[in-house]
């Protein structure tokens, strides 16, 4: 896969008025609202005496899990701002990116301190709990091995592609995916789909500094989540049918395999973690953040169907989704 | 005094920036091991250079006062600092670039603090902020202008920083203290001029700029000194010779008339630079923000000992380029063999 950093850097003019109208809007907030993770937050009303050892401990798993998430956007997402220049794209997405790229890091920080706060950041995941020991049965021949098994398909869609899936950086560096196609899967739907469950799961908090990282939180995501569509909506007139199906394959590809595959809320994937998911519980019921299976079941099918509603405004088909537990999504 | 001056060979030798643009080779990045993921603070300088950073909040629409700025200069003088101020928009814009590809740089490398790569998170910020006042200060005086009529000038400025930072045959560090060392050191030092020069303190909206992409730039400095000192002592000698080649390069396109155009040869003057050399005169005569062209090169002179000096305690030479032009593609340290 050639690499856009093959190319030669734009060539001037270099626009740097606003262009994007939108988007200029977005970055024009985003320079107002700008805070500070450890000014912003009332970390001294943090009591962390409220909770018991076992809230704790699962509480600094999650925020643990929050902050590595998040880094992912610092590692990853700056590739874009790159992507944006050598595709000689306006200059008003390179103003906001910057911008997201620190937001991201203030989020990554003040999970960190959260976790810190709970009894120690955790720098890596807990190891997956070791496969059951094999009964000791006859020889199982090659017929009767098992299929595969995925959390959930997109009905009349063809199954998950095998190989690993290509992060962020990744895809913006690679020349043969389009940039709308990555902004689709990342922003419109990736993005979209946290912004709308962390909206639903703040008027569960009742940790006060667990709402107030939250609010923060929201209150950046939703300038990220609105780039992506408004961007989307600004280039639809000039997206030929080849670029509409890469954003359609890419939005598919992260609803199916990432949201609906589990990949940020455990509970979801076809062989569960289960004491991920108990873990989770725990911080959800603490009020603390986490999710439970059968509150978060009915956001993300919520959240899945405002993608789908908005992709078709902008002519991207999203189809129905099996989930062996959701049911149709 | 400068050492014997660096061969062009020297400069495109293995980790340096100019071994990335070699014709024909494809780039290929680092791969990252992300886990385990070390989130907790190691540098206590850097740190605090982030900290200051996120408290240091700004926006150039509300925060700074262009009102009256020009209304006693000619149009003739307004025009040179709609130049001016435009070559500096340039530079800023090429800073988000650089800072966002050191950013994944250091998160594809092994046991990068995560200082480093949260205050590269605030210097992207940092460039954005600045890239918008240069463009609303070039619009207030006349207009700015979206293209260098130098081909010269435009390929110093579209220098291909994201395949340099990111190419897995360029060492790190040497793309760190070529451009976070020696770059903003001399950048922060231009700057200070401006905001020193006479006719600054006329307007206060501008000085009131200038002064605030000063405290920026101190920052952005300050970070490239502490990545240095905590870098530089581990490296042995192959990579210190790859840092102390790339500075050379870097050096190459500073003297060669990236920031300090009047430092372009004479093969690589044209009337579009030789208007710009001029307008920078004409500004900082007129009060509309900067310093002359002779303490612009004075500047850059005193930021380049400051370097050199202080990177041989660090056991670290900076040798100036055998051609500090970029405008023999032959011979070029920067853009490599044509």
């Amino acid at each position: 896969m050639s690499s856009i950093l093959d190319r030669d850097d734009r060539a001037f003019p270099l626009r740097l008025g606003p262009t994007l109208p939108a988007v200029r809007t977005l970055y024009r907030r985003a320079k107002r609202l700008a805070w500070d993770p450890m000014l912003s937050i009332p970390w001294d009303q943090f009591d962390p005496t409220r909770y018991s050892a076992e809230v704790r401990e699962a509480g600094r798993l999650y925020y643990s899990g929050r902050a590595w998430g998040e880094y992912g956007a610092i590692s990853e997402s700056p590739a874009m701002q790159l992507r944006y220049d050598l595709d000689d794209l306006e200059p008003d997405l390179s103003l906001f990116w910057a911008l997201r790229t620190q937001e991201e890091a203030r989020h990554a920080e003040v999970s960190a301190h959260m976790a810190d706060l709970l009894g120690g950041y955790l720098p890596e995941p807990p190891p997956p709990p070791a496969p059951p020991a094999p009964a000791a049965t006859a020889p199982v021949s090659p017929a009767a091995t098992p299929a595969p098994v995925v959390a959930a398909t997109a009905l009349d869609e063809a199954p998950p592609a095998t190989g690993p899936y290509l992060g962020t950086r990744a895809r913006a560096l690679a020349a043969d995916i389009p940039v709308e196609a990555t902004i689709a899967g990342l922003v419109c739907v990736a993005e979209t789909v946290v912004y709308d469950v962390f909206v639903a799961l703040i008027r569960e908090l009742r940790d006060p500094v667990a709402k107030e990282i939250f609010r923060h939180i929201l209150r950046d995501e939703i300038r990220h989540c609105e780039f992506g569509w408004e961007y989307l909506t600004h280039r639809r007139a000039h997206l030929t049918p080849e670029v509409i199906d890469a954003c359609r394959t890419a939005m598919i590809s992260m609803i199916r395999d990432v949201e609906l595959g589990g990949y940020r809320s455990p509970w979801l994937r076809a062989d569960p973690d289960e004491e991920a998911v108990r873990l989770e519980r725990i911080v959800f019921e603490a009020g603390l953040g986490g999710v439970t299976p059968e509150w978060e079941g009915p956001v993300l099918m919520a959240s899945i169907a405002g993608v789908r509603e908005r992709a078709s405004g902008l002519g991207i088909d999203i189809p129905i989704f099996h989930h062996h537990l959701l049911g149709t999504v | 005094m400068a050492d014997v001056a660096a061969s062009p060979a020297r400069s495109q030798g293995p980790g340096t920036e100019a071994s990335a643009l070699i014709p024909g080779r494809a780039t290929e990045m680092p791969v990252e091991q992300r886990y385990p993921l070390d989130l907790v603070s190691r540098l206590g300088d850097v740190r605090q250079l982030y900290l200051d950073a996120s408290a240091d909040r700004w926006d150039p629409e509300t925060d700074i006062d262009l009102s009256g700025l020009g209304s006693e200069a000619t149009e003739v003088q307004r025009a040179a600092g709609a130049l001016v101020w435009s070559h500096r928009a340039w530079l800023e814009y090429r800073g988000i670039g650089e800072s966002e590809a050191a950013l994944v740089r250091m998160c594809l490398e092994r046991d990068r603090e995560v200082d480093i790569k949260y205050l590269l998170t605030a210097r992207g910020t940092a460039k954005a902020l600045a890239t918008e006042a240069c463009w609303m200060v070039a619009e207030h005086l006349g207009g700015y202008l979206e293209t260098p009529g130098s081909p010269v000038l435009a390929g110093l400025l579209r220098d291909r920083v994201a395949r340099r930072g990111l190419h897995a045959d360029v060492d790190p560090d040497a793309f760190v203290v070529a451009h976070f060392v020696l770059g903003d050191t001399i950048d922060l030092a231009l700057w200070r001029a401006a905001l020193d020069a006479a006719g600054t303190g006329r307007h206060d909206g501008v000085r009131g700029l200038i002064a605030r992409l000063v405290t920026a730039k101190t920052r952005h400095a300050a970070f490239g000194w502490a990545y240095a000192e905590a870098r530089l002592p581990r490296l042995d000698l192959d990579q210190r010779a790859a840092v102390e080649a790339n500075l050379t390069a870097a050096l190459a396109r500073e003297r060669g008339g990236l920031r300090v155009v009047a430092g372009l040869a004479d093969r690589g003057r044209d009337r579009f630079t030789d208007d710009l050399v001029a307008a920078v005169d004409s500004t900082a005569a007129a009060g509309l923000g900067g310093a002359d062209n002779t303490r612009m090169a004075g500047a850059l002179d005193e930021a380049v000992d400051e370097v050199r000096s202080g990177l041989a305690r660090l056991g670290i030479s900076l040798i100036e380029p055998a051609t500090p032009s970029p405008t023999r593609p032959g011979m070029d340290p920067i853009q490599g063999p044509s």
